[in-house]
């Protein structure tokens, strides 16, 4: 397991738009760590570089201290999860999970000792003499992983493993792999746009934008304190209701006296985080629901205020008069700046 | 409108065309059926066999090496490299040719007092004389036929293959040089089970186009010498026009076609994908 220590990469397309800018970060030994971001991000082109499948215009990857620059991808003892899984469709499961192992010259009592031994960890042993094309999405997706974790490499690359799951198994297999990589101690890089993805299952998220880092941080506190408004917007369902301060002092949700010297930047609150009220009460401002979206547990309130704001309550919410009280608590608004 | 006189419509708009058909194909194959005689002399024709076996060591050698070349050139021109799409466009060249046109200049490439293959032979040392009769002798006058066969239509196989190239993923290739293999491996491992289905229609594609082989021949030797060269096509044309013998030529063209019907089912059969 390892230490892996990206220096400030730079990338662009040949039309010299520019795809990475400047992006640096470590990650520490069996770690899972999450690169979040909307495609088109570099993401991907990251976890290309770490690979090797890519090469970076400047800036250096080092694993164990090591600039793996110039070292071929099976030279780098790494292993990478494909988002569209790339099992070679001509081999069955068993010579697909063992050709890593095969090509480096493992004895092969060896190999036969992990593949077996990788195939139970997965629950994939019955399907070790079929094709992939006779498999499910999700046994494939488990071929996919297996093919990684038998090799016991020093650094896992996961590149959306989860976006060509149906939902249901998409919730199920998230804890699997948390679990799963946990058990094996592996450092994981894990790219997705589901920020439902990055907040469970890593230790810390790497947040990116346009080529460039916004953010990195444990989950807990990359969605309590975003740094930008970016991050702020990024994660979080409903999403983090964003708006300028002077706007909000105009309609009466932010009082003047507290808050006019911070007229000039964007205020930010969560959904959740704004008290409801059904009746008057000080310090609370009334305002019209636009619509109330009920999810079950709990049901989204568009409200009708100078702003856009939209609320979140528990459980069902009836209100024939579409009308509420409302107040923002100082503690949960975020500043950032416009 | 109503589905049913909408179906009935249809018809009519295909009409035309159905009857060119007609009129150009299953009119003349019907009378190749109702003309043919002299099914008897099929046993004893003794030029016959000689004329299966030059048609079908023509298809053979032509074919492999077309199938060789081909891949080997639609390999390359997966590559990316400065100037790819001129070259592509370039490759093409001798297949967009009319094939009179470019039998005509390999009869003058293969003349042996003034061709210039001839020439290059001797000043490669390769020959002790420039005066090579490519296409007179023997020996060498079937071989001649296939290299610009092989010349003209190895481009064509070319691009079939390139197309069948480009429907493997990238992320197929990008998974072996994570798991350690090299270019061979990765060819025999990834490339070539995918290329199979598109090899199996380039090959059947060209083998019969192959086994018709009559323009070609007909300018650069016109079967001979001695009938080295002859294939079936012109067997048939010396038969129906310079003997005058219809009926007997009739047959000779069902021959052909069981032998192309035969050679392609048994090929699709041996490259049919097994199921697992």
């Amino acid at each position: 397991m390892a230490h892996v220590e990206i220096k400030n990469i730079n990338k662009a397309f040949e039309t010299g738009k520019s795809i990475l800018s400047a992006v640096s970060f470590t990650i520490n030994d069996g770690e899972f760590v999450s690169l979040l971001g909307a495609s088109g991000c570099g993401k991907t082109t990251i976890l290309r570089i770490i690979a090797g499948l890519e090469t970076a215009d400047s800036g250096s990857v080092l694993i164990d201290g090591q600039d793996v620059g110039a070292a071929s991808p099976k030279d780098r003892d790494i292993a990478m999860v494909f988002q569209n899984y790339a099992l070679y469709p001509h081999l069955n499961v068993r010579e697909n999970i063992s050709m890593g192992l095969t090509l480096r010259k493992i004895a092969r009592p060896e190999i036969s000792r992990r593949v077996q031994e990788t195939a139970a960890l997965l629950g994939i042993e019955e399907y070790l003499d079929r094709r992939p094309s006779a498999l499910s999405g999700g046994q494939r997706q488990r071929v996919a992983l297996a093919r990684a974790l038998v090799r016991r490499p020093k650094v896992f690359l996961l590149d959306e493993p989860l976006s060509n799951l149906d939902a249901l198994l998409r919730d199920k297999t998230r804890s699997e792999l948390k679990l799963l990589f946990e058990r094996v101690k592996g450092t994981v890089i894990y790219v997705t746009h589901d920020q439902v993805e990055a907040m469970t299952m890593s230790s810390r998220i790497i947040v990116l934008n346009k080529g460039r880092i916004e953010q990195i941080g444990a989950p807990q506190e990359i969605y309590s304190k975003p740094r930008t408004a970016f991050v702020a917007s990024f994660l979080g369902t409903p999403s983090m209701n964003l708006f300028d301060v002077s706007k909000a002092i105009q309609c009466g949700l932010l009082s003047q006296t507290a808050f006019g010297s911070k007229s000039a930047l964007m205020a930010g609150i969560r959904p959740e985080e704004i008290l409801v009220s059904q009746r008057r009460q000080d310090g609370f401002v009334e305002v019209e629901i636009l619509v109330a979206e009920p999810t079950g547990a709990l049901t989204i309130l568009t409200l009708k205020t100078g702003v856009d704001l939209r609320a979140v309550v528990k459980g069902s919410f009836n209100n024939a008069r579409q009308k509420i009280w409302i107040s923002l608590p100082d503690q949960h608004l975020h500043f950032f700046p416009n | 409108m109503t589905a049913r006189r909408s179906y009935w419509l249809n018809w009519v708009y295909a009409l035309p065309a159905l009857i060119m058909i007609a009129v150009v194909n299953v009119v003349p194959m019907g009378q190749t059926f109702w003309w043919s005689s002299g099914f008897g002399r099929l046993s004893s024709d003794s030029r016959l066999w000689g004329v299966l076996r030059n048609t079908t060591m023509f298809t053979f050698f032509a074919v492999s090496a077309e199938l060789v070349l081909g891949l080997a050139i639609a390999l390359l021109l997966a590559q990316k490299f400065y100037g790819r799409g001129f070259v592509r466009a370039a490759v093409l060249i001798p297949w967009a040719l009319p094939t009179a046109v470019m039998a005509m200049a390999w009869r003058w490439i293969f003349n042996a007092d003034y061709g210039v293959l001839g020439d290059i032979f001797y000043k490669f040392h390769l020959s002790s004389s420039p005066n090579i009769p490519w296409l007179a002798s023997p020996g060498l006058a079937f071989f001649s036929c296939v290299l610009a066969d092989v010349w003209k239509t190895t481009p064509f196989m070319a691009i079939l293959l390139m197309s069948g190239l480009a429907a493997i993923p990238s992320e197929l290739y990008e998974a072996a040089l994570m798991d350690g293999a090299g270019t061979w491996r990765r060819f025999w491992m990834i490339t070539f089970p995918m290329l199979k289905p598109t090899i199996a229609v380039a090959v059947i594609f060209r083998a019969i186009q192959t086994f018709g082989i009559f323009d070609l021949i007909w300018v650069l030797t016109g079967g001979g010498p001695g009938g080295k060269t002859q294939t079936i096509a012109l067997y048939v044309y010396d038969v129906v026009f310079r003997y005058q013998e219809l009926g007997y030529g009739c047959t000779l063209t069902l021959v052909m076609a069981t032998a192309l019907i035969s050679f392609s089912t048994i090929f699709m059969l041996l490259l049919r994908p097994k199921s697992s």
